[in-house]
């Protein structure tokens, strides 16, 4: 099985190898007066980088027990991140107060929340964060897209 | 010099200036708790609301404001480990960690005692000795600036926790990121693969909430399934004691001098100093693998730190109408506002301005501690809230604050990748602090480094050449070989 600790290392590796692909693509300004170019520190960086990937995996390798793994995503935290995502795209199209209130229900619904009085305090809260920032603050909140 | 400072407490306690200095602490408190909301936003907020009023009392609300910010940042960086502002990124590694054993409330005294501790000798140094540290400050060019941007980046492994190759990895990803967009010597682009919102490189603000707050929110979600009944956790409302204060003390004023010689420098912040302070706090420690494990020195460390450059960072404006940081830069625009320039003649043209400025200051870090001590009951009823109704409203706070630094929706997208980024290396046992530090010092040592080879014309002598600098290196690789023998021996202590 693929463990974690090498395969970290290993991305990282072949990252900052990429990225060194990329260093050198960086157009040549018209005039240099340094006498080290844009690339001189991102380079430095990544050959560190690759370094310490190599230390990481000669650590690992050396490591005599077997480390009990737990899953990097549950189901959870994907619900979470995709929660994330859905909210931003909905605040994008809809503004931040219906896409508040439509986001947060849904989250209770997900997780069968029965009890009335989290529904309500939910939804002052959308508005309270809402006043707050809208008329205090004088920060505009995102009005979506539709709605233009 | 007394007298002025005299009439400017009679100033600050009259009916004109303290309901404005109260209100400017208390908003500042809010302002700094909320994520994204930073004290330089707070001040920026404020400052049209200033124009019409009187020099005093629209700089002491201001000023309020500004301290205030920096300490209420603690409050969600303890409660939520989320921190409220950069300043209070430290705050997370051990405030957090007393949260979570249920010494929330000691964890939140402590935060106010350390922040008043800081801003008072921060304030007591700025009216003493403020001309001289300006011409301290004055010394520093470009090599200097690039040794103490190598200083600071050496705390990364400090704050490594178990494995400080991890640590330095993190460090470098967070490095490479400060790179992404326009160069800063020559404007070459890097990284930004056409995409016009890159070119202005990554807001620390949208990372900073995206590998605190999302990522936390992110954890949390995967707990609840873990958590059968919602019972919110126990906790003790006991504040610090007397015997907790002689402790913490010699920390926090050892924190609080760091803090006002960083804030001194312009350019070097509080988030740069409150990590620096943690940093040394640490190092002289008698247990210092009590660090990151809620350690009352560590927290102190890191909040007389921060506050500690409220004072600091007023020097080089105050004296010489140089602005240290963003929010003496906003301070800079309501003192010219106001008809006031500043620089040396302020001091003898306008010295009631100057001394009024210097005694609110004080006034307003008693403010800050009274206010901090009365809300932590409050506060801690934060806590009590369900971890069901919590985890959105740190999500979608985290959102808003995300959205708010600049009316983007492209700094929320940020804020998502970091939280997805940070969640993921939590998993991975990488610390995600480094990479904040790195982003922070990143363009910093870039630029001077290069700044500094063009004044040597390529020669590297300006390491060894320029004392301050030469100091500071040496003062790096001190920091480097005292972290690796701590961890050692914590190693060993383990074995």
């Amino acid at each position: 099985m693929l463990n974690r600790h090498l395969v970290l290392p290993s991305f990282v590796i072949i990252l900052s190898l990429v990225i060194l692909g990329f260093i050198t693509q960086f157009p040549e300004p018209l005039y240099q007066a340094s006498p080290v170019g844009a690339g001189f520190f991102p380079t430095v960086i990544v050959v560190i980088q690759i370094l310490i990937c190599c230390v990481l995996i000669i650590q690992h390798q050396r490591k005599k027990q077997v480390e009990q793994e737990q899953p990097l995503l549950s189901s959870h935290s994907i619900f979470g991140f995709t929660l994330l995502v859905g909210y931003a795209a909905l605040i994008t199209l809809v503004g931040y107060l219906p896409a508040s209130l439509i986001g947060f229900t849904y989250y209770l619904i997900y997780y069968r929340v029965k009890k009335p009085i989290y529904y309500v305090v939910a939804w002052v809260f959308v508005l309270a964060i809402y006043f707050l920032f809208s008329d205090v603050f004088i920060i505009s909140l995102p009005e979506g897209l539709l709605f233009f | 010099m007394m007298e002025y400072l005299l009439s400017g407490f009679a100033s600050a306690f009259s009916m004109e200036v303290f309901p404005v200095l109260v209100l400017g602490v208390l908003g500042g408190v809010i302002l700094g708790a909320l994520p994204g909301l930073t004290a330089t936003m707070g001040v920026a907020i404020l400052l049209p609301f200033t124009f019409s009023m009187m020099p005093t009392p629209a700089l002491v609300m201001l000023i309020g404001v500004y301290i205030g910010g920096i300490y209420g940042g603690s409050i969600a960086a303890i409660l939520l480990k989320t921190p409220g502002t950069p300043a209070s990124a430290a705050t997370v590694l051990d405030g957090h960690t007393m949260a979570i054993k249920g010494l929330a409330a000691k964890a939140l005294s402590i935060a106010a005692v350390a922040s008043f501790i800081g801003g008072l000798i921060s304030t007591v140094v700025l009216i003493g000795v403020a001309p001289m540290l300006a011409d301290f400050a004055l010394r520093f060019n470009a090599p200097e600036y690039f040794a103490l941007a190598l200083f600071g980046l050496t705390i990364i492994a400090s704050v490594s926790a178990k494995n400080i190759m991890k640590g330095l990895l993190a460090g470098t990803i967070g490095l490479l990121i400060s790179m992404v967009g326009l160069d800063p010597i020559s404007s070459v682009p890097r990284f930004t693969f056409g995409v016009l919102d890159l070119y202005s490189g990554i807001n620390i603000i949208p990372v900073l909430i995206g590998l605190f707050a999302i990522a936390e929110g992110l954890n949390q979600l995967e707990k609840i399934a873990s958590d059968k009944q919602d019972i919110p956790p126990k906790f003790s409302y006991n504040f610090l004691s007397f015997s907790d204060f002689k402790k913490i003390l010699p920390t926090s004023i050892k924190s609080a001098l760091i803090g006002t010689s960083i804030g001194s420098v312009p350019g070097a912040g509080a988030d740069i100093s409150a990590f620096a302070c943690y940093n040394e706090a640490k190092r002289v420690a008698k247990n210092p693998e009590e660090f990151g494990n809620g350690s009352m020195h560590g927290l102190a460390a890191a909040e007389s730190g921060n506050n500690g450059v409220t004072g600091g960072s007023l020097v080089p404006l105050l004296t010489l109408g140089v602005p240290g940081d963003a929010v003496s830069a906003v301070l800079l625009g309501a003192l010219i506002v106001q008809g006031l320039t500043p620089g040396p003649l302020l001091f003898t043209q306008n010295p009631e301005i100057v001394y009024g400025i210097f005694s609110s200051m004080i006034v307003a870090n008693i403010v800050m501690l009274i206010i901090g001590f009365l809300g932590i009951r409050f506060f801690c009823r934060i806590i009590e809230v369900p971890k069901i109704m919590m985890i959105p409203i740190i999500i979608f706070l985290s959102v808003i604050g995300a959205y708010a630094i600049n009316n983007s929706m492209f700094d929320v997208g940020i804020a998502i990748t970091f939280g997805l980024l940070g969640f993921i290396l939590n998993k991975l046992d990488i610390p995600s602090s480094p990479i904040l530090l790195a982003i922070i010092l990143g363009p910093m040592a870039e630029t001077n480094l290069r700044k500094s080879l063009i004044l040597y014309e390529g020669s590297w002598s300006f390491i060894y050449d320029r004392p301050i600098a030469l100091a500071f290196i040496l003062f790096a690789i001190f920091s480097v070989y005292s972290t690796v023998k701590l961890k050692k021996r914590e190693l060993k202590k383990q074995k």
